[in-house]
């Protein structure tokens, strides 16, 4: 009897566990879920912020499981527009540590439409995209916005003009010495529109330039309309200036000179923001890392401590300073001839180390090293023409997560001031454009400077004209944030990087292209190519799918350019 | 009714005893058949449920009953004895072991089945053969062991388990790990935690049949480990121990490894570029130039030169003269400013023989009801570098009682602490922090150490021993004035010695159970488990030199927890009807794991000795903590059914939920059915050397759930956003994902012949893996690149033998002898359209639709791993330049016929047909006992498959301004030259970046055979021993991993299936032990 209630208590015991134990789980890591998303009210602000916050991102795309050190979203991408002119020279034993220099051209290095190199600045650009859809989708509908609602809006169309602003200058060919781009002439990349939008016309074939260009600027149109009047919190959220700012570089990258020196000008005058001095310029706290060191930037991003790999950070790629990442391996310095080209009364000539270490010993530069770098690190040891210019926040070049934890410029109001010399020049006459140019050096960077004198070298081969000078000097303002890439591709100065005296210590990446480098032409992944109809290989036959032409691939520049094994 | 007839007929019998006989008492001894007393038979009137006696520690027992009846004898293990009383007052018996029930059990899920009723395929493996393996985790014995089971080990360190293939390879993208079942609860933790002393049997059970009740996790195979458990019988002490070593397993390459010669093959890279003509790549010099400019440049990094001099040469001399020999006036060392620079064999200095000790007390026994095992061992296995160790404290309890004749309970603790100091960045090629790749690959002319001018070793201020960093300034630990192309900025050998990567924790788990008889034949069982594991991690990178040199020393400390709970009740009937026998069972089981994760940390520490975060005072801003809940619950059936013990047939059913999935697919159904026949047992069967002969078959379906969480719904990644939270998105959801489902089918026949003297199984199976999870490619244009969908299947036949042959069986002497082999074809079957989005062509112009990930190409109708490379073409006579083969195409882009190019961007790449995956593989081995001697060795083998070899192809490289410093292989001395043209090795030039590019060149066979260990032993006779209380002793050798063949000295093709191979990884180990096994 007994035994018959034990056996019924245990079994009942046993059977009042049985139905649905199964939970359901909801992570408790670093994600959310749609349906956690969906819950949350202050969803669409966290997507907003997250939008932001994503131009920065470590591993961005393939994950920290396959540590990509150039995954870094945005970030990474400024570097490669920064290495794309070839004015860094790597200084390494070997090439190896520099994980960017496949897009300098260094020979050996694929870039093939299979390469890393080719899928993570096209997953950057539309993964950023896919954000801005994400918001633009649900908010496009509806007809009162609120102002919180306009600001999201307008924050998304600036990011998404951003992005096809920089896909247009990518991948649209520039005709070239070293490949055949022909039969892709006019493309640019697929447009991609939120839920909200009607389709594109060309579907997700390669869109022409002229229908990328009018997107970009229809974008701008409804950002300026959506964020008139909102003075952001701070700079990392783009303002009406950065929407100006932005028409800017797209009118100029359409050739549309007058309207370019338009926006560059009302950019200047609504941001009211000035050039860096020189004290900013050299402040060893806060230069190119801080943006409460200066009132030049229009906008720019931030990197928090707490979200950031200890290698994978901008800082460690191009600070001199940083100790703790590839640079200091690999210790880039700016090209001689850039350097050699600067007059020793242009401030921006002191971040980098003179090679008469007698006349320019380390007590030169220590009025900007408070933070002990050159006293602590042998001073000797570093190449000529190493560059100091980026610094490490707070000066703390030992500690990744504080030192690399920096604001970084996105759009500074300098770019406006060239942007406006070369369209006034280019639409108004040189002579409007010098005047411009001059005004600009000799105010802000070199009293001594004259256009007259530095006209005096473009037979020298590296400078040829006025919009070369331009773009010299956007070079050397902008050494190592990433301006001045497009702008080549469109000016076409060439690429010299093995002459008398070059600096480049390496055979792999001697060069002298002509006009235009085939690596500026960037190469659509493979992975689109296979699952987009509409975008086939650079050799494939062009068809017709539903009345719009399938578009082909860029050619494949790998190894298109001869190294060059003279010795001087 | 049948109560109500038990009830007369046992009142019948006490009528008719009472009537008919007069009652006696009757006492005895009940021993075994070695003479040991017996403890805990019951010895009861037959017929009778009420008289009963058991015997005591002493064997001895009283009990009265009539005396014309009849005593039968029970006790586990043994065969059950009935002896008539007949009068007698004493009545001493001995018990026949029923070896046969002993070995014929199988442990199987849920329970335990007879190996005769079992209709799947399952093989065990018992403490006697698991003890011939000197392994810290049980799987990894299973090497060789069992037919259709494969063991990759990509890591020899300590602590590292190997990875478990059951049956071939079940998936592309879910896990392909079998699941570990210990004592019937699913077990997630780390196998080192189990000491292999504590395991009476592992059994792996491969078949629907056996795994169809494990559900959505029983598609790879499950691994049953059984802990011991106390024997009827005295107490027995015994006690274990073994001391050894650990050396290095892994061969060393045929690779230039004097410096001079290294000098002298590197002169050659500089003077054939020099004087190659400049179509050919080189500079055209004169040879008179060339050869002062290649002995000028030889020591300069910048100029394609090695940058360490390590020898001195006569005022004037150069390094290598006109001959391209050495300079045999050179001395070694060369004065560099203030320091002595040597060539040093940095593989020499860096291997150690690490020292193994483990140490095992079990006790155990079963008296009366209560049957006890209990243990404690200790392990100490230090690696064969510095720092890489594991040691392990494991203690057991394990105790069932039955604490009333229907009432069984018991439970089973064990805990376990361990502390590992390991390595980093194993096997990656070109790491700062990979000590193998470092010691495998730099050239032998460079310095480990920093040396004074006198040759002593430098010390810095901090009074450490610098090891050379290559980068040329002392305060980052390199020689001023030199620097080093290979890996430069780094010593991992400095880093490990004083940095820390230790984890440390305690496991514990613990099981209870209760068994209740509750009508007769109906037993209800509660099982209950909880495991805990808990691991601290200690990281610390120290402030002098290395990557966090300026941190002023880095420190991480981390914890996590994983803590897993299961509770089953099941139901089980058995009844007998005649000659029909049926059983069934009912279950509900449930899992749940979590697990929690916690780190930080900090720089500028205090002291390297306070590797605490309170011991620092700046963070690093890394703090992080999550957790993840993986549960898991189904209800099941099965029933088995036998008649006249000759027809077998069992079914199965589970109805299964996994988390993993979204909650409208959360359930799904998995099921077996299986039969048996033993032919032999049929009356027409008539062939008496057939001592048995059986047929099975068994087909059904598992499902395999191991895809990732939350792959069924968007995720968005938490980030900050300038102190801010914000949300960016990560990946795209799909809420049709279901499970990986598995369809198996086995059939074969066991067999037993000459009175066991041959015995064996056969067996063919085949099992198809559908609705395979792929992350099937989407246009990253959509902003993601992949979406997971159920799309592909897979499949692997094959055919597996399992054969014993004892060739002498007589009393003091015997020898047996094993075999198993199988065959695998492992192909997958069918990829969805957008998956195979590719097409890709072989040499012969086949087309093939599939998608190429990394080296391999996957596509319909090939195996996994299939090589997707340049094929080589061999040397071209003329200029010496490797040439591979390159398609022609017409307009269309289809191959028309094929060329050979000297230029490797313009090669092809061809799906070869050939795939890492070995068809044939298997074990052999052999035991000898011979009047106390015992000899055992184990070989495992495996035929066929191609592996890269990486470490080769990296060591036939020409240099570059990308690659200089690295050993080269002797096979260079036969590179081509005008001279030497038939040759298959391409010229040796600096600067060809290509001659040793990935190609079907470095595609080697990944045939093997390995003898695993070697045991040898002696047994004192008894007789000898017992004198001192000693019930047996046993002296012996053991020896693992002793050595292999391969296609290549130093190439290890057992490392890995899915990557190439190379040398940059933890080597294997070879373990050498002396031991002794002492039995009171």
């Amino acid at each position: 009897m007994k035994k018959t209630i034990i056996s019924l208590l245990v079994a009942a015991a046993a059977v009042s566990v049985l139905p649905g134990c199964i939970q359901e789980t909801l992570p408790l890591e670093g994600v959310a879920t749609s349906e956690q998303m969906a819950e949350s009210s202050a969803a669409m602000k966290g997507s907003v912020d997250g939008m932001v916050a994503q131009s920065y991102q470590p591993y961005y795309f393939y994950g920290s499981s396959n540590q990509l050190e150039y995954d870094i979203s945005y970030a990474g991408l400024l570097i490669t527009y920064a290495r794309m002119t070839n004015d860094l020279v790597n200084n390494s034993a070997t090439i190896g540590y520099d994980w960017w220099c496949g897009y300098a051209g260094v020979s050996g290095y694929v870039m093939n439409a299979d390469n890393s190199r080719q899928t993570v600045p096209y997953m950057t650009l539309y993964k950023i995209i896919k954000s801005a859809n994400d918001i633009i989708g649900p908010l496009a509908g509806i007809e009162n916005l609120n102002a919180d609602q306009k600001i999201y809006l307008g924050t998304a169309y600036v990011y998404r003009a951003l992005m096809y602003h920089d896909i247009y200058n990518m991948y649209l060919p520039a005709p070239n010495k070293y490949t055949d781009v022909s039969s892709v002439e006019g493309l640019t990349g697929p447009i991609v529109l939120s839920s909200a939008e009607p389709e594109s016309e060309y579907k997700t074939a390669r869109a022409p330039k002229e229908a990328m260009s009018a997107l970009v600027i229809s974008d701008l149109d409804k950002a300026e309309e959506l964020l008139a009047g909102y003075k952001p919190t701070t700079a990392r959220y783009p303002g009406i200036a950065v929407v100006y700012g932005l028409k800017a570089r797209m009118y100029m990258a359409m050739l549309d000179y007058a309207n370019a020196a338009t926006y560059a000008r009302k950019a200047i005058d609504a941001s009211g923001k000035t050039p860096l001095t020189e004290a900013q310029w050299h402040d060893p706290k806060t230069a190119f890392c801080d943006a409460n060191g200066n009132n030049s930037w229009m906008w720019y991003y931030s990197i928090s401590g707490n979200n950031m790999g200890n290698l994978c950070n901008p800082t460690g790629f191009l600070a001199g300073e940083a100790d703790w990442g590839y640079n200091s391996l690999t210790h880039l310095a700016i090209h001689k001839w850039l350097y050699d080209r600067l007059n020793r009364t242009d401030f921006r000539k002191r971040s980098f180390i003179d090679p008469d270490r007698q006349t320019y010993p380390a007590s030169y530069y220590e009025w900007g090293d408070q933070a002990g770098f050159l006293k602590d690190y042998p001073f000797a040891k570093l190449p000529n023409y190493f560059s100091l210019k980026i610094r490490c926040k707070g000066g703390d070049w030992q500690t990744y997560s504080k030192g690399g934890a920096v604001d970084w410029p996105i759009m500074r109001v300098e770019e406006m001031y060239l942007i406006e010399a070369e369209a006034v020049g280019m639409s108004q006459g040189e002579t409007a454009g010098i005047a411009k140019l001059e005004a600009f050096m000799q105010t802000y960077r070199d009293p001594q400077y004259s256009y007259a004198q530095a006209a005096s070298t473009f037979n020298e081969g590296f400078v040829k004209n006025f919009q070369e000078e331009v773009l010299f000097q956007k070079r050397v303002e902008f050494l190592e944030e990433g301006v001045g890439f497009f702008d080549a591709k469109r000016i076409r100065p060439g690429m010299k990087t093995w002459y008398k005296g070059s600096n480049v210590i390496h055979d792999r990446a001697k060069y002298d292209i002509e006009e235009v480098s085939p690596y500026w032409n960037f190469v659509i992944p493979t992975s689109e190519i296979e699952n987009n109809d509409y975008i086939i290989k650079e050799d494939a036959v062009v068809t017709e799918i539903e009345g719009v032409k399938t578009t082909r691939n860029n050619p494949d520049p790998t190894d298109k350019v001869k190294t060059i094994t003279t010795k001087f | 009714m049948k109560k109500a007839k038990l009830f007369f007929s046992t009142l019948f019998v006490l009528l008719g005893v009472t009537l008919a006989a007069q009652n006696v008492q009757v006492s005895g001894v009940v021993r075994e058949s070695n003479g040991d007393a017996v403890t805990g038979v019951a010895v009861q009137l037959k017929g009778s449920t009420t008289i009963y006696a058991m015997t005591d520690v002493y064997g001895n027992y009283r009990i009265t009953v009539p005396s014309n009846g009849t005593l039968t004898y029970t006790c586990l293990g043994f065969k059950t004895l009935e002896v008539p009383v007949a009068g007698r007052a004493v009545i001493d018996v001995t018990l026949e072991a029923d070896t046969e029930m002993l070995s014929e059990t199988i442990v199987v899920a849920f329970g335990k089945s007879t190996k005769e009723a079992f209709t799947g395929s399952a093989k065990v493996l018992d403490d006697e053969k698991l003890s011939l393996s000197q392994v810290a985790s049980a799987t990894n014995a299973l090497a060789g062991q069992v037919a259709g089971v494969q063991l990759v080990s990509s890591n020899g360190a300590p602590g590292s388990s190997a990875t478990i293939r059951v049956r071939g390879i079940s998936s592309i993208n879910a896990g392909k790990d079998p699941l570990i079942v210990v004592d019937g609860v699913p077990y997630d933790g780390d196998m080192n935690n189990i000491a292999p002393s504590d395991i009476e049997s592992m059994t792996v059970l491969k078949d629907a049949a056996s795994n169809a009740l494990y559900g959505a996790r029983g598609a790879n195979g499950v691994i049953m480990i059984t802990t011991k458990k106390g024997k009827v019988g005295q107490a027995v002490v015994s006690l274990d121990a073994k001391v050894g070593f650990n050396t290095r397993a892994l061969q060393e390459y045929e690779t230039i490894s004097d410096p001079r010669a290294y000098y002298e093959q590197h002169y050659k890279a500089l003077y054939n570029y020099y004087t190659a003509a400049t179509t050919a790549d080189g500079l055209g010099l004169p040879a008179d130039e060339a050869y002062m400019r290649a002995n000028d440049n030889l020591f300069d990094v910048t100029a394609g030169g090695l940058g360490y001099q390590t020898y001195t040469f006569p005022a004037g001399e150069y390094a290598i003269g006109r001959n391209g020999k050495f300079n045999p006036n050179a001395t070694e060392g060369y004065q560099l400013g203030d320091f002595l620079v040597k060539s040093d064999n940095w593989a020499n200095e860096v291997y150690r023989k690490g020292l193994r000790q483990e140490y095992t007390l079990t006790i155990s026994g079963a008296q009366n009801r209560l049957s006890y095992f209990s243990s404690l061992s200790y392990l100490s296995n230090n690696g064969i570098v510095e720092n890489s160790d594991h040691k392990r404290l494991a203690a057991r309890l394990k105790a069932d009682y039955q604490a009333k004749d229907w009432l069984k309970v018991g439970a089973n603790m064990s805990y376990t602490k361990f502390n590992f100091n390991s390595l980093s960045n194993n096997g990656t090629e070109g790491s700062t922090g990979n000590i193998w790749a470092y010691t495998s690959q730099i050239a032998p002319i460079y310095p480990l150490y920093i040396r004074n001018a006198d040759g002593s070793q430098y010390y810095d201020v901090n009074g450490i021993a610098v090891l050379d960093h290559g980068n040329g300034n002392l305060n980052t630990g390199g020689i001023p004035g030199t620097s080093r192309p290979f890996i430069t900025d780094a010593n991992p050998i400095l880093a490990n010695k004083y940095n820390t990567n230790n984890a440390e924790g305690n496991a514990l788990s613990a099981q209870g159970y209760i068994d209740i008889d509750i009508v007769k034949g109906l037993t209800l069982t509660v099982n209950a488990s909880a495991t805990l594991d808990e691991t601290r991690s200690n990281y610390v990178y120290n402030p002098y030199y290395g990557q966090f040199r300026t941190t002023g020393g880095t420190v991480s400390v981390g914890h996590t927890r994983s803590y897993a709970w299961n509770a089953q009740q099941l139901l089980n009937y058995t009844r007998d009807f005649g000659q029909h026998s049926v059983s069934a069972l009912l279950g509900h089981e449930y899992y749940s794991r979590k697990y929690y994760s916690l780190d930080a940390s900090k720089s500028h520490m205090f002291s390297q000795n306070n590797k605490e975060l309170n011991g620092a005072v700046v963070d690093t801003q890394g703090a992080s903590s999550y957790q993840t809940h993986y549960n898991n619950e189904g209800y099941f059936t099965r029933i088995q059914y036998d008649y006249a013990d000759r027809y077998f047939l069992s079914g199965s059913f589970r109805f299964d939920a996994s988390s993993r999935f979204a909650p409208a697919r959360r359930w799904g159904k998995f099921w077996s059915v299986g039969a048996a026949w033993i032919m032999s047992k049929e009356s027409w069967f008539n062939a008496p050397w057939v001592d048995e002969f059986k047929l099975k078959a068994s087909i059904g379906s598992q499902g395999n759930d191991s895809i990732g969480n939350y792959r069924y719904t968007d995720l968005f990644e938490i980030v900050p956003s300038d102190g801010e939270v914000s949300t960016i998105f990560s990946s795209k959801g799909n809420p049709d994902i279901t499970w990986e489902t598995n369809t198996n089918i086995n059939a074969g026949i066991e067999f037993s012949l000459f009175r066991r003297r041959i015995s064996g199984t056969i067996e063919f199976f085949n099992r198809k893996t559908t609705d395979m999870l792929f992350p099937t490619p989407v246009a990253p244009s959509q902003g993601y690149s992949s979406l997971y969908k159920n799309i592909g299947d897979m499949n692997n036949r094959g055919v597996e033998g399992d054969f014993y042959f004892g060739i002498i069986d007589t009393r003091d002497v015997q020898w047996d002898f094993n075999l198993n082999v199988s065959y695998l074809n492992n192909k997958i079957a069918y990829l969805a359209d957008n998956v195979k989005d590719t097409i890709r062509y072989d040499s012969e112009g086949n087309a093939y639709e599939g998608y190429t990930s990394g080296s391999f190409f996957y596509a319909e109708g090939m195996p996994m791993y299939t090589w997707y490379t340049y094929e080589y073409a061999g040397v071209d006579p003329t200029t010496g330049k490797s040439l591979w083969y390159k398609d022609i195409l017409d307009d269309n882009g289809k191959p028309t016929g094929r060329e050979t190019t000297d230029e490797y961007s313009k090669a092809t790449r061809y799906v070869t047909g050939k795939s890492s995956l070995a068809p044939i593989f298997g074990g052999f081995g052999t035991s000898l006992r011979a009047y106390g001697f015992d000899f055992a060795v184990n070989f495992t083998y495996q035929l066929g498959g191609w592996q890269y070899d990486s470490t080769y192809a990296r060591f036939m490289y020409s240099p570059t301004s990308n690659a200089t410093g690295y050993n080269y292989h002797k096979d260079l001395l036969n590179a081509w030259t005008p001279t030497n043209k038939s040759t298959d090795i391409p010229r040796f030039q600096y600067g060809d970046t290509y001659s040793n590019s990935q190609s079907t060149r470095f595609l080697t066979s990944a045939s093997y055979l390995t003898l695993q260990n070697i045991n040898v032993g002696y047994t004192f006779p008894e007789k000898l021993t017992s004198n001192i209380q000693i019930s047996a002793l046993r002296l012996y050798l053991a020896v693992e991993n002793v050595f292999y063949w391969s296609a290549r000295k130093g190439f290890d093709p057992s490392q890995s299936q899915s990557s190439a191979s190379n040398a940059t990884r933890y080597a294997p180990m070879r373990t050498f032990s002396a031991g002794v096994t002492l039995k009171f």
